[in-house]
């Protein structure tokens, strides 16, 4: 009996080594949905690298941070651009900040063949369009899209095309590649999965906004150091798997 | 020390209700239930409270968010109601071949999510009947109207499983005396069935609601969350929710609560008025 309890322990004591890796400790890292492929693989490289755990939270950019002013708990958080980190650092949520580690850049999306000619974002203010943005105030790429057609002063001539906003850009691509409207505007990276089956156009870095890509940890963080270098390797390692994914990572 | 008050009350309780025991556990995980969902919400509204953010009450983009849920709903309830009656006194009395087939095809949409029915919704109204029904000048895809058809279809399986329920509770013996009566089967549904199964039928229109309400993911999907054409008020939270509004979307959805609460309640009471009457 007693020798069946001690052997308890053993493999309990061996799960939990196991389970919580060299000294036991978990970073906690909110990303962004856009970014979930490279910074997945962000993580199991750390986590090959320094035997820590990172548990992964994936969420729209405002909704994490919703969720970290609700349960102020977690180590890193990698929104989709540099403005939630500020609206984050504003709440009181984040200590150090970091990057670029990539690039948010518009492209243009339209059907294979490209039916309706859209070339460039000021083509998308001819009449009879029907056009898809990712909503203009909770994504981080509807606010660049319509910077670019503000640089241009076609805003409100393209607003009159607009068929639908959809809550993010790779729904874009999905209405794109169900027959759905004329032309969009997506991320670099969000066509790559499908790009045979689409029309990918880029914007001419002149006229284009792009947005940084950055990388905090929090200010709740139980082990700052863990996450200080967490960041360090996001900045070091980052860009080279962010790339591989379709992201720019120069401009 | 909770535990060992909570164990004593439970044990003066089956003393109290001899043969009864079971009775008391049962009222004590209603009461425990009761009070959590109200503890959640009131949760909710404390925070609400404490933070306010009712600016957007006057705005335009929001008051056409309520405006816009309520017209969709209470469209997409109704046609749920009108197409439910048919199948579900259908499904109530009658037996016929594949019957179990057509129950489990009815259903579907209410087994998978929401998002799967967006997207075959999509599927169905981009490519497949889009290029007719846009020649005909009824597009649906991304328009006003595909809010309703996605709620319409999400909640359907519920009001053709209460409408069933409803027809199938009414007593059977009320209405073959009305046919021993010389009422004809048309007269019969009209008079005697309809009147009898008046109740479940209108909870029944009260669960499609609240469905139609909560709904977003196939509505999102089909019909996108375009502000001031398509977007609801799950979809204003979501949004907010989305630009990291926070206050903004616990407010917003104390309104949906609110509603809710206060139509429920209504529902309830008129079920009640005519059951007395």
């Amino acid at each position: 009996m007693k020798a069946k309890h001690r052997l308890a322990c053993a493999a309990l004591f061996a799960l939990a080594t196991l389970a919580f890796g060299e000294g036991g400790k978990t970073l906690i890292a909110y990303a962004g949905t856009g970014i979930k492929d490279p910074v997945t693989e962000i993580a199991k490289r750390f986590e090959a690298k320094t035997g820590a755990k990172v548990e992964l939270v994936y969420g729209n950019s405002g909704t994490l941070i919703g969720q970290l002013e609700l349960n102020p708990k977690g180590d890193i958080l990698m929104p989709g651009s540099m403005a939630f980190v500020e609206k984050a650092r504003a709440k009181g949520l984040v200590a150090l900040v970091s990057g670029p580690i990539a690039y948010h850049v518009p492209v243009i999306v339209t059907p294979k063949g490209n039916p309706a000619n859209v070339k460039t974002p000021a083509d998308m203010a001819r009449p009879g369009l029907r056009l898809i943005f990712p909503d203009r105030k909770s994504t981080a790429l509807g606010p660049l899209a319509f910077a670019v057609f503000d640089g241009l002063g076609v805003t409100q001539a393209v607003e009159k095309n607009v068929l639908a906003y959809v809550e993010t850009p790779q729904k874009v691509v999905a209405a794109m590649l169900l027959g759905q409207g004329d032309a969009g505007i997506i991320e670099a990276s969000n066509g790559t999965a499908s790009a045979d089956r689409l029309e990918i156009i880029p914007i001419d870095p002149a006229i284009n906004h792009t947005e940084v890509l950055p990388c905090a940890t929090l200010s709740s963080s139980a082990c700052p150091d863990l996450a200080k270098a967490f960041l360090d390797f996001a900045v070091a390692e980052g860009p080279a798997i962010f790339r591989a994914y379709g992201f720019k990572t120069a401009l | 020390m909770v535990s060992r008050r909570l164990s004593r009350r439970v044990s003066r309780a089956i003393r109290l209700f001899p043969g009864r025991a079971h009775i008391a556990l049962f009222s004590l995980s209603l009461s425990v239930g009761a009070l959590f969902v109200l503890a959640v919400f009131g949760g909710l509204v404390a925070y609400a409270v404490r933070s306010p953010a009712f600016g957007f009450f006057g705005d335009p983009e929001f008051r056409f968010a309520v405006g816009f849920t309520l017209r969709a709903t209470v469209a997409a309830t109704l046609c749920a109601g009108l197409s439910s009656l048919g199948a579900a006194y259908v499904l109530a009395f009658y037996d016929f071949p594949g019957k179990r087939a057509v129950e489990i095809v009815l259903g579907l949409p209410m087994l998978v999510p929401p998002l799967v029915n967006g997207v075959a919704l999509l599927i169905f109204f981009g490519p497949i009947a889009g290029p007719t029904l846009s020649r005909l000048g009824f597009p649906v895809a991304f328009n006003p109207a595909a809010a309703v058809i996605a709620m319409w279809f999400v909640a359907s399986p519920f009001s053709i499983r209460m409408f069933r329920q409803a027809f199938a509770s009414a007593d059977a013996r009320y209405s073959s005396l009305a046919g021993t009566f010389g009422l004809s089967p048309l007269a019969r549904f009209f008079r005697v069935q309809l009147p009898l199964a008046r109740n479940g039928l209108a909870s029944g229109l009260a669960m499609t609601w609240a469905r139609t309400t909560g709904e977003f993911g196939a509505t999102a999907m089909v019909a996108g969350v375009t502000r001031l054409k398509t977007e609801t008020l799950s979809a204003a939270i979501f949004l907010s929710m989305s630009g990291g509004d926070l206050d903004a979307a616990i407010s917003a959805s104390l309104v949906l609560l609110a509603v809710s609460a206060v139509a429920y309640a209504a529902i309830g009471l008129a079920g009640e008025a005519t059951r007395v009457a």
